[in-house]
């Protein structure tokens, strides 16, 4: 099925091939008589020349026959003409018009006397013959003529000789041109038919592009518009692919992407086009599907995608996110159409990759939402609507008070108090991110400088460190002038990077890491045991302690397998000498096991529940007057 | 040339005995047709002739010498003052040969028989075209003039005409019955 390139129809190109050669051969033929003339002209004039100059020796030659009368002479002067074979007769005349002597061929008429007119155009052409008069003159005076008769038949078998000739030049001309022009149009019409392929065709899967597959949506499209049904659209995304092509190369990347193109092939039937529309980015344009059918195919496609696939000597596990959308039940126009296909793989992706998701109104609703997070965040900075509330960590072993995690809070007059679940994915997909952290920073800064200055001592601030912070060239430079603003010593500050974040590019990272220990500044690992929860990683990296992730102390006691995973954590984490955080501690139960566990710090709403600064600071107050007896006793 | 000098010879004594027996003054009127044929050939030999370059023109005129009693004067005084070679003919009797010198041409025929050893010695290799008549000359001139039936026809000396100086053109030698 597909799409006839836009040139016009064999037929039209058939006659306008003609119409070419009609005029090549028209403009051949115009010339060819022109030529002819031109060489009938310079024949006949060569011929004229030739007879003016045969007169011109006759009469000289005549000369001395004419005044002593001697017509004998004057024959023999004349005999040599038989030699010029078009002149047909030649006589020389007296002044009186008497013949002194002449020249004739067989079966000619004699040579007359030249009228009158004649001698005074030296020459006149007839139709089969020229005739020409030539005074001699001798001494001064004229004492005679000399006329000639020459036939023009030799002039005009040249002549058709001479065109034959030109006409089978031209002839032969204009066939190797055509010949030319066709094997010319012939190569001209097959790069045409690769450039259209190429610029249809993608050349690793072998697939339509996404210019084809614009091409063949807006077909499908029309023809819903006109016959009615409708169509569906399968945005497909490989969740994993950049890992492959990072890790294993790009040659295996690309083989790769054939053998998904080959299993996806495999789920399709007749009506269903498939496309690569980017890099690890796959269309499917189901023609006349209803939605049942949009959804069982994408269900059909994770499955067969499931199973590992050869790509050289790796066995490589792919996963996909698909979006579907429906024509004209979703959307009214191509643009909406594809717009909601992808958001609906961005929410399959978001649920956790792996899976389809159909596009649903709420799902327009859900990016409306991000859409004026992302709007009102921007302003949030500059209208100061961001707090940093603080949350204790507490010393399992003796109970003081070791830190606080200092968290983000947002509370937009537009959308009420929003979760850092909600708008920090936001503001890292926005950029916002960056100037956010940078303000975060600053913020606790100030906060452990107010602190210290209140005589609350000097407090530990762990502060979050985004991916995108991560890759910020001024990080380190941003760092170092909010510690030295605020005369902070750096041990006072904590650095919190999740797994996850880290392994994202672990090279730039251990070097990052590097440098901001060198600083001095605490680096700690969040959320750990959820990501690669690599021994050797946790040897490289520079880091000084380890935070375990919330997930694990929900459910212990209790949970077998996660007891395990936490006692392992913690045994491990102190024989690399990093101490170790529990979060999210709510009970007793939890805090005895941790403390049994050997776990050295916790945070959780069992201790504390994360407070704004004046509330905190009023919690430093009231423990400093606890602590301070107690310090007095000592 | 012995022969051609006894040739001479004979064909003189022929014309001595012509005009012993005819009367001059009884054929002149039958004659006059071939004499002003032989003017006419006269001035024509004139056109095909070059002088040498150091020949004097005196008064500008190209001069024909005839003796006065020659039967041919009054056909050769048609000629005159007819244009020639870019100069005016002149007929010229001439009575005695002293000034033969200044003649371009000369004419010879019987009336010179008696003083022939004169203008002979003046002649002597002058730059003068001598045209003799077969019918009577004492002695063959350059150009010697015959009547064949009822033509003229001439025959040329070229040795003569060598001696004189004087170049005869190809077309005229083209046309004379010999060259010799």
């Amino acid at each position: 099925m597909r799409k006839r390139p836009l040139s016009p129809p064999p037929r039209l190109g058939r006659w306008m091939e003609l119409a070419n050669l009609a005029t090549a051969g028209a403009a051949l033929l115009v010339a060819s008589i022109l030529l002819i003339v031109f060489q009938f002209l310079s024949l006949r004039n060569a011929l004229l020349e030739d007879l003016h100059v045969q007169a011109k020796i006759i009469g000289e030659n005549s000369a001395a026959a004419l005044l002593f009368n001697d017509s004998r002479a004057s024959t023999e002067t004349l005999a040599v003409l038989a030699a010029s074979s078009s002149i047909e007769a030649a006589g020389v005349f007296t002044p009186e018009g008497k013949l002194l002597a002449s020249f004739r061929r067989d079966g000619v008429k004699p040579i007359a006397m030249p009228s009158s007119s004649l001698i005074e155009d030296t020459h006149r052409f007839g139709f089969n013959h020229v005739e020409l008069a030539r005074g001699i003159d001798f001494d001064g005076s004229t004492i005679g003529l000399v006329a000639v008769r020459a036939s023009l038949d030799r002039l005009y078998t040249r002549l058709v000789g001479y065109a034959g000739l030109t006409l089978a030049v031209a002839l032969g001309s204009l066939a190797v041109a055509y010949m030319l022009v066709a094997r010319m149009r012939r190569v001209v019409k097959r790069t045409e038919a690769h450039l259209e392929y190429l610029a249809h065709i993608d050349s690793v899967t072998s697939l339509p592009n996404r210019h084809a597959f614009n091409e063949r949506l807006s077909a499908a499209l029309s023809r819903v518009d006109e016959f009615g049904g409708g169509t569906g659209l399968l945005l497909l995304d490989l969740d994993n692919f950049k890992i492959v092509n990072d890790t294993l190369g790009h040659h295996c990347g690309d083989l790769l992407l054939k053998l998904v193109a080959q299993r996806l092939l495999e789920c399709l039937r007749g009506g269903h086009v498939l496309c690569r529309i980017g890099g690890d980015e796959f269309a499917i344009i189901l023609e006349s599907s209803t939605d049942i059918e949009g959804e069982g195919l994408a269900e059909k496609i994770l499955v067969a995608l499931s199973a590992p696939f050869d790509v050289d000597v790796h066995e490589i596990y792919v996963t996909a996110s698909v979006g579907i959308s429906i024509y004209p039940d979703d959307a009214a126009d191509m643009e909406t159409l594809t717009r909601h296909a992808d958001n609906a793989m961005y929410q399959a992706k978001s649920k956790g990759k792996n899976a389809y998701e159909k596009f649903h109104p709420e799902l327009n609703q859900r990016v409306q939402k991000r859409l004026s997070i992302e709007n009102s965040l921007r302003k949030a900075l500059e209208r100061r609507e961001l707090v940093l509330y603080y949350q204790p960590q507490v010393s399992l072993r003796d109970g003081r008070l070791v830190g606080m995690e200092a968290l983000l809070r947002w509370n937009s007059p537009e959308l009420g108090m929003v979760s850092p679940l909600e708008f920090i994915p936001v503001a890292e997909d926005s950029g916002l991110i960056v100037p956010i952290g940078r303000w975060v920073m600053h913020s606790a800064c100030k906060q452990i400088a107010a602190w210290r200055d209140a005589g609350l001592g000097a407090v530990q601030v762990s502060v979050n460190l985004s991916a995108r912070q991560t890759k910020d060239s001024h990080l380190m430079h941003d760092i170092l002038s909010a510690l030295r603003e605020n005369d902070i010593p750096p041990s006072q500050l904590e650095l919190e990077i999740t797994e996850t974040v880290l392994m994202e590019n672990v090279h730039a990272n251990v070097e990052l890491l590097h440098r901001l220990q060198a600083a001095g500044i605490r680096l700690s690992i969040d959320d750990f045991g959820t990501g690669y929860s690599s021994m050797a990683y946790l040897k490289r990296f520079p880091i000084d302690q380890v935070k375990i992730d919330r997930t694990f102390v929900r459910d212990i006691p209790g949970n077998g397998d996660d007891e395990a995973i936490t006692t392992a954590i913690i045994a491990m984490a102190h024989s690399l000498g990093l101490s170790v955080v529990a979060e999210g501690v709510e009970t007793g139960q939890q805090l005895a096991f941790l403390r049994d566990a050997g776990c050295d710090i916790m945070q959780g709403y069992y201790f504390a529940e994360p407070r704004p600064p004046e509330q905190v600071t009023a919690f430093l107050k009231s423990r400093a007057a606890l602590l301070e007896p107690a310090h007095a006793a000592r | 040339m012995p022969v051609m000098t006894s040739d001479a010879m004979a064909r003189m004594m022929h014309c001595v005995a012509v005009a012993m027996f005819l009367l001059p003054s009884a054929s002149y009127a039958q004659r006059v047709p071939e004499y002003e044929l032989k003017a006419a050939f006269a001035y024509n030999f004139v056109l095909f002739t070059e002088w040498p370059a150091d020949t004097v023109y005196e008064g500008g005129t190209l001069n024909i010498c005839i003796n006065p009693n020659s039967a041919m004067r009054p056909s050769l005084n048609s000629l005159q003052g007819k244009p020639a070679k870019g100069r005016k003919i002149l007929i010229r009797a001439l009575a005695v040969p002293d000034d033969i010198r200044s003649c371009h041409v000369l004419f010879i025929d019987s009336t010179d028989s008696e003083r022939w050893l004169q203008i002979e010695r003046h002649l002597r290799n002058a730059s003068v075209l001598t045209i003799s008549d077969e019918d009577g000359s004492p002695e063959g001139g350059i150009i010697e003039l015959s009547s064949d039936g009822n033509r003229v026809v001439f025959d040329i000396d070229m040795k003569k005409a060598r001696n004189a100086r004087l170049v005869l053109s190809s077309k005229l030698l083209r046309l004379a019955r010999a060259v010799q």
